[in-house]
């Protein structure tokens, strides 16, 4: 078998359409598959022949198991008794082939059903584009206000399934308009008693063609950008109930569950929503005892795994402006080896250290916590170095 | 439905004098019109599943992909009806032949 394929004519186009499978044919080359996009025809005999788009018309009376999109099997009978040879059907469209013959009979004698059928089918078409495209905009509207507004540069910047999101937005945008056109321009010339002709629509190619390649470019930068920052992926030391930093090694701390009564109380404010959007997992609340003179200091961590490293400086910045116990103002850097980067409160209780994709945040309660926040940064720093994998 | 039928409508009732098939029905319109009215299959299925809906035809039987159909009573009062309409405007319009013949 020899096949061969060409570009689908434009569905609006019937005559144009038909009357180039019937060209086809006379060459040696049958329709064989209609698709959305490339029609397959198959070499055989020269033949001369007629052709016709049958298009599914409305449900009205139809049984609700039959398929929408296809052609009731009598009609086909009917076709098929008549001559009409069902050669190939796709998205509703049903292409059938019968000998160029006086007495094989036009399927409609009377009126252009065709077409009110091609428009509606049409419409339903660039009817689910809008579907998507009205349910899609108050997503991203939402996705934005969760976002918290402020970090819109960095949803746009950096995420680039984000970005991704955006343009399938657009795309979808775009198609709706220019659904909305075509279907005007259809009804116009169908008003004027013209049949519908292909037209190239450069203007619509060009806008669809430069979104799919910046989509594509997004994907790629996304993924570069995964590869990249797989590398600085540190592993972090997991206990049997998750990621810790804490370093027990220091004070004689020992890593004590959380009882579920104390978790429900505390106010779900204390993790702000911007975090969860940077972070992939968190882990949060996590107390530890010192056990060598039984004096109550905790510490609480909340570990965030980014998404990727970029980031980080919005993830802290949120961090610092929504900190329990200070002020954004509150916190000095500090330079730790081992460390992208380390905040603590002077004579305060916080302390913020980052490395790679990760963020840690704790709080330190108790006896002498001040006192402790640069050597439990050092601690953890040296903690961090170590390889868990 | 009211008002007048089409002259395809119209020809698919009296085919239906006696139950037949789609492409039955397509033969006899061409027969009872002496091969003027030649019927489309497009068109004669959409009359069909039309005529079912408005109740002036049922399926008497089906088989496989071939569905017979019967006039209904209400299907047999519009050709009627539709039979009487047609006779009345031949008599309206009968004047004119005559004074062409004369």
């Amino acid at each position: 078998m020899k096949y061969t394929w060409r570009k689908t004519p434009q569905p609006w186009a019937i005559r144009e359409t038909q009357e180039y499978y019937a060209r086809m044919a006379a060459k040696g080359w049958m329709l064989d598959e209609r698709g959305t996009r490339w029609d397959r025809y198959v070499r055989s005999e020269p033949q001369t022949l007629q052709f016709w788009l049958e298009f599914t018309q409305s449900a009205k009376g139809r049984s609700a198991f039959d398929d929408p999109d296809r052609i009731p099997e009598e009609q086909l009978q009917l076709y098929e008794d008549c001559g009409w040879k069902l050669i190939a059907e796709s998205n509703s469209v049903h292409v059938f082939a019968a000998p160029a013959q006086d007495t094989i009979p036009q399927p409609y004698d009377m009126g252009d059903p065709q077409q009110d059928a091609m428009l509606q089918q049409l419409q339903r078409f660039y009817r689910k584009d809008l579907l998507v495209f009205l349910i899609s905009l108050p997503l991203l509207i939402l996705l934005f206000v969760a976002s918290g507004l402020a970090p819109l540069q960095d949803t746009l910047a950096t995420w680039w399934w984000g970005m991704f999101w955006v343009l399938g937005f657009l795309h979808s945008a775009w198609h709706s308009f220019y659904g909305f056109q075509q279907m005007r321009r259809l009804r116009r010339q169908l008003c004027m008693g013209h049949w519908p002709t292909a037209h190239p629509h450069r203007c619509y190619r060009i806008v669809k063609c430069s979104l799919a390649v910046l989509s594509l470019l997004c994907v790629l930068t996304g993924l570069v950008q995964t590869v990249l920052s797989y590398d600085r992926r540190y592993p972090l030391p997991e206990q049997t109930d998750g990621l810790c930093l804490i370093p027990s090694e220091l004070f004689g701390l020992e890593r004590t569950a959380v009882e579920d009564s104390f978790l429900a109380q505390l106010d779900p404010s204390q993790v702000n929503a911007v975090r969860i959007d940077y972070a992939f997992p968190f882990y949060t609340l996590y107390n530890a005892q010192e056990i060598a003179d039984h004096d109550d200091l905790n510490v609480w961590q909340d570990i965030y795994v980014l998404h990727w490293d970029a980031l980080a400086p919005s993830m802290i910045q949120s961090l610092l402006e929504s900190s329990t116990f200070a002020d954004a103002e509150g916190y000095v850097s500090v330079e730790i080896e081992g460390l992208d980067g380390a905040w603590y409160v002077p004579g305060g209780m916080e302390y913020i250290a980052w490395k790679g994709n990760r963020i840690v945040y704790a709080s330190v309660h108790g006896r002498q916590h001040s006192e402790r926040l640069l050597p439990m940064l050092e601690a953890t720093a040296a903690l961090w170095s170590t390889d868990y994998s | 439905m009211t008002g007048p039928m089409t002259e395809a409508m119209y020809y698919v009732l009296l085919a239906l004098a006696h139950p037949a098939h789609g492409y039955a029905l397509m033969q006899q319109i061409r027969t009872i019109s002496n091969g003027r009215v030649q019927m489309g299959p497009g068109t004669m299925y959409g009359l069909l599943s039309k005529m079912q809906n408005e109740d002036w035809i049922r399926l008497e039987e089906s088989d496989g992909r071939r569905k017979t159909y019967a006039l209904t009573e209400t299907g047999r009062a519009a050709l009627l009806s539709e039979y009487k309409r047609l006779q009345c405007l031949i008599h309206d319009g009968a004047f004119l032949y005559e004074e062409g013949e004369t």
